[in-house]
């Protein structure tokens, strides 16, 4: 898995209403922010097996969010060192156990945001939006969820675009200019012009296609297994915000 | 004799762009419905111009353009209901994430209950072959799959008039057969079919009619037999068989 996206699939997350698998999300952070090494252990373990359910390797979830991994080792190192008796910061091994506990706190979160992002369309997420944003007054959900989804499906092509940009001026030797800002430039140039212009493109394809505010919303439904998860994982809460 | 409803009116539009620069000159012409025509041109000589003007992207310096009575100034959303226009890139039209969520697209936008969105999108797919492709990620598509799902996504929104912009772009034999197959059937169906191109060869053994444009004027207008041999001299290779003297064959 190059980048994080919807993967197509019949697993039991896929199943789950879009509104249902946000308050999962949004429980599963509170959780693992409060919760102890158990809670955070069992934590992992389901988030295991939901991915090993939607048929997607770890590996290749930890690979769509290397970068991610590299700003967590950051933080742990940096949490590492303590306050020193002068200017400079002191290593305290003692900090090792809360720093990387913390950092599995985030790691959690982060793993529970790769799942929702794998197991639920963009369209699907749309309709979460459009309902969760339409008792907020000023706010079109409409127009939010529609920015998603362009977001979603064009990040990629821009992230292709810029590729194919890299790989044109390494073609024409650019590597060779000694000035270090030569590349930055013209590759800043050409990827905004071709991002630009891919911009106007979509905005004739929008309009051709009667783009509106007042489109029909995906069909969203709430069944029986999305109560059954909804009530179990708020008990969860209770129980690990309380006892444990 | 009962007189064919004419669908596509273009009377004296002239295009100016930001800038000053020309690119269509006084074009008038008129499509009956249910007509093949096939515009051929040069790379700028104004057929992407033309084309947006059918879709109100565009609006006419001069003159006026309708579809099937409605002014592309007036009424754009009623036009843009009976035109469906296929980009040259397929990958700029294509604005959802999977197959089904950019066939819905357009009927979504029309407002329509979600019992019919599903009916157009299922018999959209049906129509370019794409049944089965509905969870098929977009950015994952073939050339000729991509390009199919544009039409998918043009068709959904039932169009009278479907306009296709350099459809050949890019797509290999076996894809081509397939597109001109599914144009051969939309034409079928009873569909205006529009096709600007400058590779002639490939789709004017469907056309009924040929239109030329050549720095922005319409310089042909008519039967694709009689015009054929004068394309070389508007910046277009005629068919094949065409400059050896024989008659429009179709490719294959």
């Amino acid at each position: 898995m190059e980048r994080l996206g919807y993967i197509p699939g019949d697993s039991f997350l896929h199943r789950l209403d879009p509104r249902t698998k946000l308050g999962l999300l949004a429980l599963l952070s509170v959780v693992s922010m409060q919760g102890k090494f158990p809670v955070l252990l069992a934590l992992t373990a389901l988030l295991v097996a939901a991915f090993a359910d939607m048929r997607v390797s770890m590996r290749g979830v930890f690979g769509a969010i290397r970068y991610f991994l590299y700003l967590l080792s950051g933080i742990f190192i940096i949490r590492l060192f303590g306050e020193g008796s002068g200017w400079l910061p002191q290593l305290d091994i003692s900090t090792a156990a809360p720093a990387a506990l913390f950092c599995w706190r985030l790691l959690i979160v982060v793993l529970g945001g790769a799942a929702l992002i794998i197991a639920t369309s963009t369209a699907a997420l749309r309709g979460a939006l459009v309902w969760l944003l339409a008792p907020i007054p000023f706010i079109s959900g409409v127009r939010a969820a529609a920015m998603l989804a362009l977001l979603v499906r064009f990040l990629p092509l821009i992230l292709d675009e810029a590729a194919q940009t890299g790989e044109a001026l390494k073609s024409r030797n650019i590597e060779q200019r000694r000035n270090p800002f030569i590349r930055p430039i013209y590759f800043t140039g050409v990827l905004f012009r071709r991002v630009f212009a891919r911009a106007d493109e979509l905005s004739d394809a929008l309009q051709s296609r009667c783009f509106s505010d007042n489109r029909t919303p995906p069909p969203l439904r709430f069944g029986v297994a999305d109560g059954w998860v909804l009530v179990s994982s708020v008990i969860s809460m209770v129980i690990v915000l309380l006892y444990l | 004799m009962r007189a064919v409803r004419q669908l596509i009116e273009i009377e004296g539009v002239s295009h100016h762009f930001a800038g000053g620069d020309r690119s269509l000159y006084n074009v008038s012409f008129a499509v009956g419905a249910g007509q093949f025509v096939l515009l051929a041109g040069a790379n700028g000589s104004g057929k992407t111009t033309l084309l947006r003007h059918l879709n109100g992207l565009l609006a006419p310096s001069r003159g006026a353009v309708r579809i099937d009575g409605l002014s592309t100034v007036e009424d754009v959303g009623g036009v843009r209901r009976r035109v469906g226009l296929v980009f040259q890139d397929a990958d700029s039209q294509i604005v959802g994430e999977t197959v089904w969520e950019d066939v819905v697209f357009g009927p979504e936008n029309l407002g329509l209950p979600p019992t019919e969105i599903a009916g157009r999108a299922r018999r959209a797919l049906a129509a370019v072959a794409l049944t089965g492709f509905e969870q098929r990620l977009t950015h994952q598509l073939s050339g000729g799959e991509k390009r199919r799902l544009a039409i998918a996504g043009a068709l959904a929104m039932q169009p009278a008039v479907v306009a296709l912009d350099e459809p050949f772009a890019g797509l290999d034999y076996p894809a081509t057969i397939l597109l001109l197959d599914h144009l051969k059937l939309l034409h079928r169906e009873g569909k205006t079919i529009l096709v600007a191109t400058h590779e002639v060869e490939k789709v004017i053994s469907l056309a009924q009619r040929l239109l030329v444009l050549d720095h922005g004027r319409l310089v042909a207008d008519g039967n694709p037999a009689e015009i054929a041999p004068l394309l070389g001299r508007h910046g277009v290779r005629p068919p094949c068989s065409v400059v050896h003297g024989g008659t429009i064959v179709p490719w294959n």
